[in-house]
């Protein structure tokens, strides 16, 4: 089974919504072999602080870790990743100023995050094809 | 009997306002209620309770007018309560995301839900933690979600 229908089993199911639609999707999915890095950073106008408690509690699924990326450390991380890579998988969503957000990257078991984030499976809320 | 009015008004525009902050409060109790939907059913409800605010405001402060114009005495709690109301909505309709995590977390040490590490704060100090985190998983599927708070 490849990572990504690991994560997004239900395929005729189009996932959507952010922080709400992962929720989802882990209650779905129980496997124990799924970790998520929930990386809140300010874009919006509205984003004055860090996610507070409620917001937090999106996910409060015990396979989550979140962090407030103030600086978009690893927004730019990303992006010189898929600069210097031009065969990466492309996010599908949202930029603002250059900083990607909105968007969640799948990353296999094998993946190891050295010098350079590792290449990402794929990008998107949608569940895609395997094939 | 219009500072009654007034009075019902404002503190109706300040309870509906912070009902949209329903989703963000720490309601334990309302699970302790058998309510624990509530929480959700106020977060979809959000913009039609801020909405229900600013026409109670609006009702307060066309019943103040009406008062001053017909040389009514207001009631002075009338016209404070009225000014608190217009405060606190403006302050909820322009920077909602700063008063809930304000309010959520006043009442609580640790930031996350239970069983997750505790919301760290990255900074180029510290960001190697994100990636020590990311490899100590391998053998699993990993995701990492770039969200806004709001």
């Amino acid at each position: 089974m490849c990572a990504k229908s690991y994560f997004f089993r239900r395929r005729d199911q189009h996932v959507c919504g952010g922080a709400s639609a992962v929720r989802d999707v882990l209650k779905q999915n129980p496997n124990p072999h799924i970790r998520v890095f929930a990386v809140w950073e300010p874009i919006l106008p509205t984003d004055y602080s860090s996610p507070g408690s409620g917001v937090l509690a999106r996910l409060s699924d015990p396979r989550v870790e979140q962090y407030w990326d103030k600086n978009h450390l690893f927004a730019e991380r990303l992006a010189s990743r898929l600069k210097a890579d031009e065969g990466h998988p492309q996010p599908t969503c949202c930029n603002r100023h250059g900083i990607q957000w909105d968007e969640v990257a799948v990353y296999g078991q094998e993946a190891r995050w050295d010098s350079q984030l590792p290449r990402a499976i794929f990008f998107g809320w949608s569940c895609g094809s395997c094939a | 009997m219009a500072a009654g009015k007034t009075i019902i008004a404002s503190l109706g525009a300040m309870v509906t306002s912070l009902l949209t902050l329903g989703c963000c409060l720490p309601l334990t109790f309302l699970g302790a209620a058998g309510l624990a939907g509530a929480s959700v059913f106020l977060s979809a409800a959000r913009p039609w309770l801020l909405g229900l605010s600013v026409v109670l405001l609006v009702a307060g402060a066309f019943l103040v007018y009406r008062g001053m114009k017909c040389r009514a005495r207001q009631g002075r709690i009338a016209v404070v309560l009225l000014c608190l109301a217009a405060v606190l909505v403006v302050l909820l309709l322009y920077f909602p995301q700063v008063l809930a995590g304000l309010l959520a977390d006043i009442s609580s040490q640790q930031k996350g839900p239970a069983g997750q590490p505790s919301l760290s704060s990255l900074t180029s100090e510290n960001f190697e933690q994100l990636r020590t985190a990311f490899n100590k998983a391998s053998g699993d599927v990993r995701e990492v979600l770039l969200l806004s708070p709001t």
